[in-house]
């Protein structure tokens, strides 16, 4: 260790170092010389003697410093010196390879960073492979949450674990003396669940068994984030009254951040002041368990004890779903993206293919630059230069190179990061999942420029290895790099790496189709003018249906009475905001009584609620007030309903029941189809829609709704009128995420559109490597017909006809690359189609989708070759002929 | 001064400078002189070994150099033996004992 600190400040005062051995060679020299003398010998003698015996101070001094430095890392210096002096007078060649690596490089890490967040990184708990995660599995191996019976059966029977928690999450209230109501996200849990996460609260206490009892006195733990929020950072909120839901609660902790467990919630209340725990919602399945394993406990020992308690169950429980099994896996391998779902495997291989396009594309650069080096390089091989020394020095450029391409890239990798994280909502993404950069992700960054250096850099290096001195000064530098194993190589490249481009060509032309389309296929909905606000009621006041269902009822009145609002539609979530699915039981349709029964999505709606969209029902009646109480059981579906179950009958008058896989309860009453709607996408816009079952909000008041006002004008005035509205129905309710229906779709889309942005991005990225790609190529060409097009010139071929030569090469490569794209498009489609599809959508083999990609590919091959055509037509014929 | 220096076997002159140093600073042609005389001018030392050697021996930190002035009123870095100098000269020389003993013991029987 010292020693190394002595080769640093050696490294530091190498100056001084060398001034003080010069200093002492020369006193040396001077003392032999005057023993010399002293013995009698004649002064000029002496001095020449002193010379010869003791050698030549230069070999010493070098000796010397070679003790302190490894002559390889002085070399290196000035290997780094040259390598920066060509990127600074080359920098447009610089700049090319920059580009080309830099956009593989940083789309490679922008990959990594998002797969890292969701696949990899898990949760940030201490000794984290020692938490497990409990739940059960259907007969169909679906993961399926635990009833309190359960968890009560499974409490004491799993084996090896020093504690075990029950939680479960749901949107609450929190209100205060003085403070406006926010609505927030609860989660609630058994008292030992901060033990299991290794966390200390920064303020107050954990949750003790205590609170966990029927009956305790009602506490509260709130968040760092919602402390800070809602009561600026106070640190006396312990012990101070707040209303959780409207009941009077005592905040006893603040965690610290960025602790919300599970995901994004802001306070904790416990397990057993969850609204319905012990009573109406024994059998509901809403609880997850996780555990930490004891020291001596072991995965297998607690899956074991599990597999047992599965089999205790059915006995034990009476009204028990039959085919269950309880399960334990390490709580990330919950969490986390599965890294083998082929989602994740596909997001991955386009990070590596682009990376590799990307590589190869600077090794044909580098090619392109090697054949013009040939000459320097023999005339350095011939003074005496090893080979080794040779390779070395270009594997140090391609290093440089390669830095410089990770720092743009990495900057590329981070702007990426900015865009996805500006499309993300707030508290969609679990507390723990954030899409940053930090010292791993940097280290892989370093690692992949490094390594990039090995595939791009070595190819050149070794053809400068094997080419012969000899010739290579002979022939001006080229023989050492023409060959047609090279060309043909660069040939079936670029070949292949049009075709992907077309794939990626040809799918964004197909998003961009798509997106377009999504807009006419939306028909069914006329976002202007619609206001959207969600409001939630507490349970305690709003325990029971007819509670809700009265508040409800009473909000439609007075919304619809505001100025300017036509309807006010309630539904449980907005298009595009998902559903709720159930198995569907349709009388006389044999296909739906068998225990697969299909799976059909419900949303709860308003009678208002289509008008509010502006949509008109195909056929039969919009819902009315009394549907769905006690005796009515009404409802609409969907045109996809219809084409997929009632293709050919009647839908009016049809019955049919609904079962909820979740929940141990019976199906829902018969309900009788009224009416038809158009198809209105409830999941995601691009696949296939999904069959609808609209429920009356009177069958089932939910505890959380969504409103949405039809208004003539803007809805920001309506605001402040609505707020009014729900403060005289009840002054603690909050307004939620107020938005205007096309913010609120944009939102609940973020998902999607972060895809487009890393579609777009990744193909915007292959068409700038795609057209660095043939430029490479198509200079490599002209460089090395240099001589040919110079006694072409000589001979009086004009301008013109060198830009024909070029062009008729762009265009070899283009029918290739295109040929190729065609075919790749077609196998691409072909692996990616869906089963199923509705006809109409845009297709990747459509016509117009392979036109406009053909399309995009040329616009790139005649980018790529106005330099290399301008280049030839700059040749000089005398310079030509005398450089070969 | 007609004959060649003598071989040194490999490691031994840094034993030797080590040595030449225990009987207090001395600078590097001081230090030539003296394993020159001691060796009754068998150990010529030229100064491509001497200093690239002490060279080494400043890296190790066996010995330290400290400027000073020199019997010609010159700049002159005087050289002395440190403690994991001293340690290390006790090792080495064990070390060359037992390699000459060993070698003589060859000579002697084989």
């Amino acid at each position: 260790m010292t020693v190394w600190l002595r080769r640093l400040r050696y490294f530091l005062r190498r100056g001084r170092f060398d001034a003080d051995l010069v200093d002492e060679l020369a006193l040396h020299e001077e003392l032999t010389r005057r023993t010399l003398v002293d013995r009698g010998l004649d002064p000029a003698r002496a001095a020449a003697e002193a010379r010869r015996v003791l050698g030549g101070t230069v070999l010493a001094r070098e000796r010397a410093r070679e003790v302190w430095v490894w002559p390889w890392l002085q070399d290196l210096g000035t290997d780094l010196r040259f390598a920066w002096r060509l990127v600074i007078t080359d920098w447009a060649f610089t700049a090319a390879i920059v580009v080309v690596l830099a956009l593989g490089i940083g789309v490679a890490h922008l990959q990594f960073a998002l797969i890292r967040a969701i696949c990899i990184r898990g949760l940030p708990i201490e000794r984290v492979e020692r938490v497990l995660f409990l739940g059960a599995r259907d007969a169909g191996q679906r993961d399926i949450s635990l009833a309190y019976q359960e968890f009560e059966h499974l409490r004491p029977r799993t084996a090896g674990i020093s504690a075990l928690a029950a939680f479960s999450s749901g949107p609450g209230v929190l209100g205060d003396v003085g403070l406006a109501p926010d609505r927030v996200q609860i989660t609630y849990v058994s008292a030992p669940v901060f033990g299991i996460l290794r966390e200390t609260p920064l303020l107050g206490r954990p949750f003790v068994e205590a609170d966990d009892r029927p009956g305790a006195t009602p506490v509260a733990i709130l968040t760092a984030g919602t402390w800070r929020s809602r009561f600026q950072g106070d640190p006396t909120v312990i012990g101070r009254r707040i209303r959780v839901n409207g009941t009077p609660t005592t905040v006893v902790g603040v965690m610290r951040d960025p602790l919300r467990f599970p995901a994004v919630t802001d306070a904790w209340l416990p397990l057993s002041s969850m609204p319905g725990i012990r009573s109406e919602r024994r059998a509901a399945r809403v609880l997850s368990v996780i555990a930490r394993l004891a020291d001596e406990g072991t995965l297998a020992a607690t899956r074991a004890s599990l597999a047992v308690a599965s089999a205790d169950l059915s006995r034990a429980l009476p009204d028990h779903q039959a085919d269950m099994t309880l399960t334990a896996v390490p709580i990330n391998e919950r969490y986390n993206g599965r890294l083998t779902d082929p989602v994740w495997l596909a997001f991955g291989g386009v990070a590596i293919v682009v990376l590799l396009i990307a590589c190869a594309n600077a090794a044909n650069l580098l090619l392109t630059r090697a054949a013009r080096r040939g000459h320097e390089m023999g005339v350095r091989a011939s003074i005496g230069a090893s080979r080794a020394r040779l390779v070395r020095q270009l594997l140090v450029e391609s290093a440089v190179l390669a830095l410089i391409s990770g720092v743009v890239g990495l900057v590329l990798s981070a702007a990426g990061l900015a865009v996805v994280n500006a499309i993300v909502p707030e508290n969609t993404l679990a507390y723990w999942m954030r899409f940053d950069l930090d010292a791993t992700t940097l280290l892989v960054l370093l690692a992949v420029s490094l390594g990039a250096v090995l595939v791009f850099g070595l190819a050149p290096a070794i053809h400068v290895a094997r080419a012969d001195t000899h010739a290579l000064m002979k022939s001006g530098g080229r023989a050492g790099f023409r060959g047609r194993g090279g060309r043909r190589w660069m040939t079936v490249f670029l070949t292949t790496e049009c075709g992907l481009t077309m794939v990626l060509l040809a799918t964004l032309a197909l998003g961009v189709r798509t997106a377009a389309d999504a807009g006419r296929r939306f028909i069914a909905i006329d976002p202007t003018d619609v206001l959207t606000t969600w409001i939630t009621l507490p349970a305690d006041r709003y325990r029971s249906a007819d509670a809700r269902r009265a508040f409800y009822e009473e909000l439609e009145t007075r919304a619809a009475a505001l100025p300017g609002v036509s309807a006010a539609g309630m539904a449980t979530v907005l298009p595009l905001g998902g559903g709720a699915p159930r198995r569907l039981r349709l009388d006389g349709d044999d296909r739906t009584t068998s225990s697969d029964s299909p799976t059909i999505w419900t949303v709860t709606v308003n009678p208002q609620y289509f008008a509010a969209l502006g949509v008109p029902l195909v056929r039969g009646r919009a819902f009315q007030p009394r549907d769905g109480q006690t005796g009515t059981g009404a409802a609409i579906v969907n045109q996809r309903f219809v084409d997929l179950f009632l293709a050919g009958s009647d839908p009016l008058g049809r019955r049919l029941q609904l079962v909820d896989p979740s929940s141990a309860a019976p199906p829902t009453p018969s309900m009788t189809i009224v009416g038809v709607a158009p198809v209105i996408r409830q999941r995601t816009a691009a696949a296939d829609a999904d069959p609808i079952v609209y429920i009356p909000m009177g069958a089932v008041p939910p505890v959380s709704a969504v409103l949405l006002l039809r208004t003539s004008s803007p809805g920001a005035a309506l605001v402040a009128p609505l707020r009014e509205v729900v403060r005289a129905m009840d002054a603690e309710l909050p307004l939620d995420r107020t938005l205007s229906m096309r913010e609120a779709l944009d939102v609940s889309q973020w998902n999607t559109r972060v895809s487009a942005v890393l579609l777009y991005g990744i193909a915007g990225a292959a068409v700038c490597l795609a057209a660095l790609g043939l430029y490479a190529v198509l200079s490599y060409a002209a460089q090395l017909r240099a001589r040919e097009f110079g006694i072409r010139m000589a001979l009086g071929a004009g301008s013109a006809r060198m830009v024909g030569l070029i062009a008729k090469e762009a265009a070899a490569y283009l029918a290739l690359g295109s040929m190729a794209g065609v075919a790749c498009v077609y196998a691409f489609a072909r692996l990616t189609a869906s089963n199923g599809t509705v006809g109409g959508e845009p297709q990747l083999t459509d016509p117009g989708t392979l036109v406009a990609a053909t399309g995009l590919l040329t616009v790139v091959a005649i980018v790529a070759s106005v330099v290399p055509s301008w280049r030839a037509t700059g040749v000089d014929p005398c310079q030509a002929l005398r450089d070969s | 001064m007609g004959h060649e220096p003598f071989d040194l076997l490999p490691g031994t002159l840094d034993l030797l400078i080590l040595k030449t140093l225990t009987s207090g600073p001395r600078h590097g042609y001081g230090i030539a002189q003296r394993l020159r005389e001691v060796s009754a001018k068998v150990l010529i030392v030229g100064e491509s070994s001497l200093y690239p050697a002490l060279q080494r021996l400043l890296l190790n930190g066996w010995v330290k150099g400290a400027w000073g002035t020199s019997e010609n009123n010159r700049r002159a870095r005087y050289y002395t033996l440190t403690a994991a100098g001293r340690k290390q000269l006790a090792a080495e020389r064990d070390e060359f004992e037992r390699l000459v003993v060993a070698i003589q013991a060859v000579l002697r029987t084989a």
